[in-house]
């Protein structure tokens, strides 16, 4: 039974609204752009088949309408990271299960409904902290920068040890001074503030507000698998690892989301010789990159980038003249300070500055989570 | 020859294209398409379009017929574009092409102009591009 939130919740089960948790919006693309959040509906059903798998995992319920007829319906849900790292498991939902859900439905009109809630037979059986990421960090211990023998900052993990930098405390670029309200996506709580985010040319201003109007949905990243290149890789919830190889003064930067992507960065201001298809006439997603410290911050320079992606989280265009230095401080034992500088006379009017801080997630690898596992 | 001419140029365009999107500036890239005075009378049109960061260049047919673009404008308020060139037509004569669009389907990897065309003479119609997308 289909019912819309403004007239059926007073025939909701009990047990909905006994058990029903609200789950936080992570996805692998912005709900919004799939979903009409603006509305919600409810759905009651059986279970037919879940489907446990990045970037969403899906239930499919069977649901018997007023006239008796049966719909199949899709249930999306947060990633199968995400809701592992809550404690659900494959198993968790069964075929034969009886579940309701609420949310938004697909915006074209197709059988498909993003679950903010979903429960079953009075227990709740879909959970997702809104406050799940803090719950990760809890108990790591205070510790000042680790260092190499050498003196030198660490900003992988030290032997013996696991873990990556994740948690971005910005989501978007965002010029250091300017507040501006905004989710994890990137998107505007308010279309007035774009001009706020970056000193934009007037074309590239537009650009933003159209994408951020049309709630990102044209994001390649999303559509096409295109990298998240730039300072994109370190807006993504499944985080980053340095792999630092001293004795051949590189280090690779990895990722966890996009395709499974990595970057080379030479630390003794090499370039990337040999790089095919490295030059201005036929630029890369990672651009080229030299890289120096300067005492105990990284700074990266990186230049002839395509067209070919967004470089930001919530749609800020780039040009081909973009040119990125990229600064990377670990502060303590748990935090990386990223600070980039985008000049762009093709899309901005000045340089600018944009400062966030990532968080150490000791004991654990980079999740698999790979764009390729995407589905429609 | 007509047949011909195109082929060079389709097989010209296929070492030019960037083997990817393009999301920065809405008209950088290679636009292919047509114009002419009604259904039944098209003219090839490829146009290479380029942003500086101050202006707006291009090139029209790239090859023995190439010509550059005079004037190109984009009103971003309204995506509007204005166009100004000359270009041969499918029998090689030259046409002052005044041209008046809008883009469409901005967000997507094959957004598309269509407008319409006026030359001095007094002719006009419409024309169509669409931006082409790597693999």
């Amino acid at each position: 039974m289909l019912v819309p939130a403004s007239v059926g919740l007073p025939r909701l089960l009990p047990c909905l609204l006994l058990a029903a948790l609200p789950l936080a919006a992570q996805a692998h693309h912005p709900i919004a752009a799939k979903f009409d959040v603006t509305s919600s509906s409810t759905l009651q059903g059986r279970v037919t088949a879940v489907d446990w798998s990045n970037p969403h995992v899906h239930v499919y319920i069977n649901v018997t309408g007023g006239d008796g007829e049966i719909v199949n319906w899709a249930l999306e849900l947060p990633s199968r990271v995400e809701l592992e790292w809550s404690g659900w498991r494959p198993e968790t939902l069964a075929p034969g299960m009886e579940v309701s859900a609420s949310g938004p439905l697909a915006r074209n009109g197709t059988h498909q409904l993003w679950a903010n809630t979903l429960a079953s037979g009075g227990d709740a059986v879909f959970t997702l902290p809104d406050d799940l990421e803090t719950q990760r960090l809890a108990g790591r211990a205070d510790a000042p920068t680790p260092r190499w023998p050498d003196g030198l900052p660490r900003l992988g993990p030290a032997p013996g040890e696991t873990g990556y930098w994740t948690l971005p405390s910005q989501h978007s670029l965002l010029e250091d001074g300017q507040t501006v309200a905004m989710d994890e996506y990137g998107l505007l709580a308010n279309l007035d503030d774009a001009a706020k985010v970056a000193p934009f040319q007037g074309w590239a201003l537009d650009l933003y507000r159209f994408r951020q109007a049309n709630q990102l949905r044209d994001d390649p990243m999303y559509l096409y698998c295109v990298p998240p290149a730039g300072p994109r890789q370190f807006q993504q919830l499944f985080g980053v690892q340095f792999m630092e190889e001293k004795a051949r003064q590189r280090l690779f930067l990895l990722f966890s989301g996009g395709g499974g992507n990595w970057r080379l960065l030479y630390t003794d201001g090499r370039e990337q010789i040999g790089q095919i298809s490295g030059t201005d006439d036929n630029p890369l997603f990672f651009g080229n990159s030299t890289a120096h410290w300067d005492n105990d911050t990284l700074v990266v320079e990186t230049s002839r980038f395509n067209e070919g992606f967004w470089f930001s989280n919530g749609g800020l265009p780039h040009t081909k003249q973009l040119k990125l230095t990229e600064r990377f401080t670990r502060l303590d034992q748990n935090t990386l300070r990223y600070a980039v500088t985008v000049d762009d006379p093709g899309a901005y009017t000045r340089p600018w500055t944009s400062t966030w801080d990532m968080q150490w997630l000791p004991g654990e690898e980079l999740p698999e989570y790979y764009c390729q596992d995407n589905r429609p | 020859m007509k047949k011909y001419t195109i082929a060079t140029l389709a097989l010209l365009l296929g070492f030019t294209t960037p083997a990817f999107a393009q999301q920065g500036h809405p008209l950088a890239g290679t636009w292919l398409g047509d114009w002419g005075p009604d259904a039944s009378t098209r003219h090839f049109l490829i146009l290479i379009m380029d942003w500086d960061g101050q202006a707006i260049t291009g090139s029209a047919n790239p090859g023995p017929d190439a010509t550059p673009i005079d004037t190109l404008t984009l009103d971003s308020s309204d995506w509007s574009v204005n166009i100004d060139m000359t270009v041969k037509d499918s029998q090689s004569q030259p046409v002052h092409f005044k041209g008046e669009g809008t883009i469409n389907d901005l967000g997507s990897q094959t957004r598309n102009i269509t407008g319409t065309w006026s030359d001095d003479e007094g002719h006009n119609g419409s024309f169509r591009l669409e931006r082409q997308s790597g693999p």
